[in-house]
């Protein structure tokens, strides 16, 4: 209803309720946004349950910090960032884990059966594979930038840079992409005629 | 202004996906499709991944979740500490080392080319005459000669991490190990087949004026050397590239019957007499031919022999077909009259 909505006076309403503690107005808050972070937290993260106890902690925190909250933009604005915040940090930790050759590493399956899954191996197994070996940094613009609801702007804005650095990051994203993803590419896409 | 870099051009087709272009961006973005085929079949292959990257969250139950959030906060109550904010300059810490990891990266594999590409003494593998031999290559695929086949192949073939490539001269059946990142190609004749992890085989026979490439199992791309003709066969296809034009046509085979000649048997299921004809031919190495058109075109043949042998094969035939058997003037064999049982 709310998110629907998207009145400012309505969010205004609804955070002077939260500011009092009336966690009425929690639920009503997640319930209205909670996709939609999730949405975020799982382009970032690419984790269910990752993105699932993101978006928890998100409202557990302005739960917990009801009393100082203060939107200077929109209420939008703010759980987004919120939310690519709680994401950043969650990425931090997982880094020492994260090893950007496993994917693909575990795809060379030399098990007899190998070749009969060629032709069920999806092209999108395949590039959500190409993605996780991006750079970190790219990877994560990338991947904002394929959840389809945020601009170059919003995305440049809730990561502190400037539009030109997120579309060059994605010119780059889509050059490297291609590049890993030349062989299957030649297999699995139409080629075009020569000549038209 | 027409030059353009690989990142502009996927940028821009990603805005116009997204956002839409201003007129000055859609301009340029026609011209430059517009400049060559290439060109296309680059904006192809990132508008498949643009559409295949899209984020696509598995469903989250809001109910559920909302349930578990109000048990986290009543457990934790209210005076659980929340943890400091992240400080946000020390993201921008991390992020430069990463990005210098990964053009370091970059580099390395771009030195790394450069060396592999320089002339390297390939090895080589032929099987003798009158006898297969069985190849295993270093990646762990399977290449099976016939007869008086080579192959030859870089000695860092394993290690060679933009693709695996082997020079065929002969016939050879391939069984190839996945490896997505590197594909392998089979370059034989004036045709290249290039694949990810399959099962084919190459008929590449010197002085013979096709090279026949037959797909037993997965997808495979043949492409000519000179760039004029491709083709994409899936299991059951063959495609016969002419060595002199270098032009690709492409037929149905029977999956039985490709590479067939690795196997001392010889099966039959409802073949055509003209596909019998020529796969006769190719197994013996000597021309089959069947003088009634009509018959070749209309009647079926199924049969199973264990041990593949032309005179038994023929015999059978005459018997089942009512034909004479002659051999031919330049070699081979000749079928007279026969028709149709039934």
């Amino acid at each position: 209803m709310l998110a629907a909505m998207n009145i400012p006076a309505n969010d205004a309403i609804l955070l002077n309720r939260l500011r009092s503690g009336d966690e009425q107005a929690l639920d009503e808050l997640f319930v209205a946004w909670h996709g939609y972070l999730y949405k975020i937290a799982y382009a970032i993260l690419h984790d269910t349950d990752a993105a699932k106890d993101a978006v928890q902690d998100v409202f557990i925190r302005i739960w917990q910090k009801r009393a100082e909250i203060d939107i200077t933009s929109t209420l939008k604005g703010y759980l987004q960032r919120a939310a690519v915040n709680q994401c950043l940090m969650v990425l931090r930790r997982r880094k020492p884990a994260s090893d950007p050759d496993i994917i693909l590493v575990g795809m060379q399956d030399p098990a007899p059966s190998a070749s009969d899954r060629l032709q069920a191996e999806s092209l999108e197994t395949l590039v959500q594979a190409a993605v996780e070996q991006l750079p970190e940094q790219c990877r994560l613009i990338f991947r904002l930038s394929r959840f389809e609801e945020l601009s170059y702007n919003e995305i440049a804005d809730l990561l502190d840079l400037s539009p030109k650095t997120v579309e060059n990051q994605i010119g780059k994203a889509l050059k490297s992409l291609r590049r890993t993803l030349a062989p299957w590419l030649a297999i699995l896409l139409p080629v075009l005629p020569t000549t038209i | 202004m027409k030059e353009m870099s690989e990142e502009e051009f996927a940028r821009l087709l990603d805005k116009k996906l997204r956002e839409g272009l201003d007129a000055g961006e859609a301009k340029r973005l026609e011209i430059w499709l517009a400049g060559s085929a290439e060109n296309r079949q680059a904006a192809a292959e990132i508008e498949a991944i643009l559409n295949e990257s899209r984020i696509k969250a598995p469903p989250a139950d809001t109910q559920a979740e909302l349930a578990r959030l109000k048990a986290r906060l009543h457990a934790a109550g209210t005076a659980t500490e929340p943890q400091p904010p992240a400080a946000a300059g020390r993201r921008v810490l991390l992020h430069p080392f990463w990005a210098a990891a990964a053009t370091l990266a970059l580099v390395l594999c771009a030195a790394y080319f450069l060396t592999k590409n320089g002339r390297v003494e390939l090895l080589s593998v032929s099987a003798p005459a009158g006898d297969m031999k069985r190849v295993e290559l270093p990646d762990g695929s399977v290449a099976t000669l016939r007869a008086g086949a080579v192959i030859r192949y870089s000695p860092d073939f394993r290690s060679a991490a933009a693709e695996r490539r082997v020079l065929l001269s002969g016939e050879a059946f391939f069984e190839v190990k996945k490896n997505p990142a590197a594909a392998f190609v089979v370059e034989a004749g004036g045709c290249e087949t290039r694949v990810l992890g399959t099962r084919f085989n190459v008929r590449a026979l010197p002085d013979a004026p096709v090279t026949e490439i037959a797909v037993r199992e997965g997808r495979v791309l043949v492409f000519s050397r000179k760039g004029n003709d491709q083709a994409i066969l899936a299991p059951g296809q063959q495609a016969v590239f002419d060595n002199k034009t270098s032009g690709i046509k492409t037929k149905s085979v029977d999956t039985v019957a490709v590479a067939e000649w690795r196997s001392p048997e010889l099966l039959f299921r409802q073949t055509l007499l003209r596909d019998v004809a020529e796969r006769l031919s190719r197994r013996f190495g000597q021309p089959v031919v069947f003088e009634n058109t009509a018959l070749i075109e209309g009647c079926r043949y199924s049969a199973f022999f264990p041990e593949a042998d032309l005179n038994a094969v023929l015999k059978n035939l005459e018997s089942v077909f009512d034909l004479h058997t002659e051999p031919a003037p330049g070699g081979g064999y000749r079928l007279r009259g026969g028709r149709c049982p039934g």
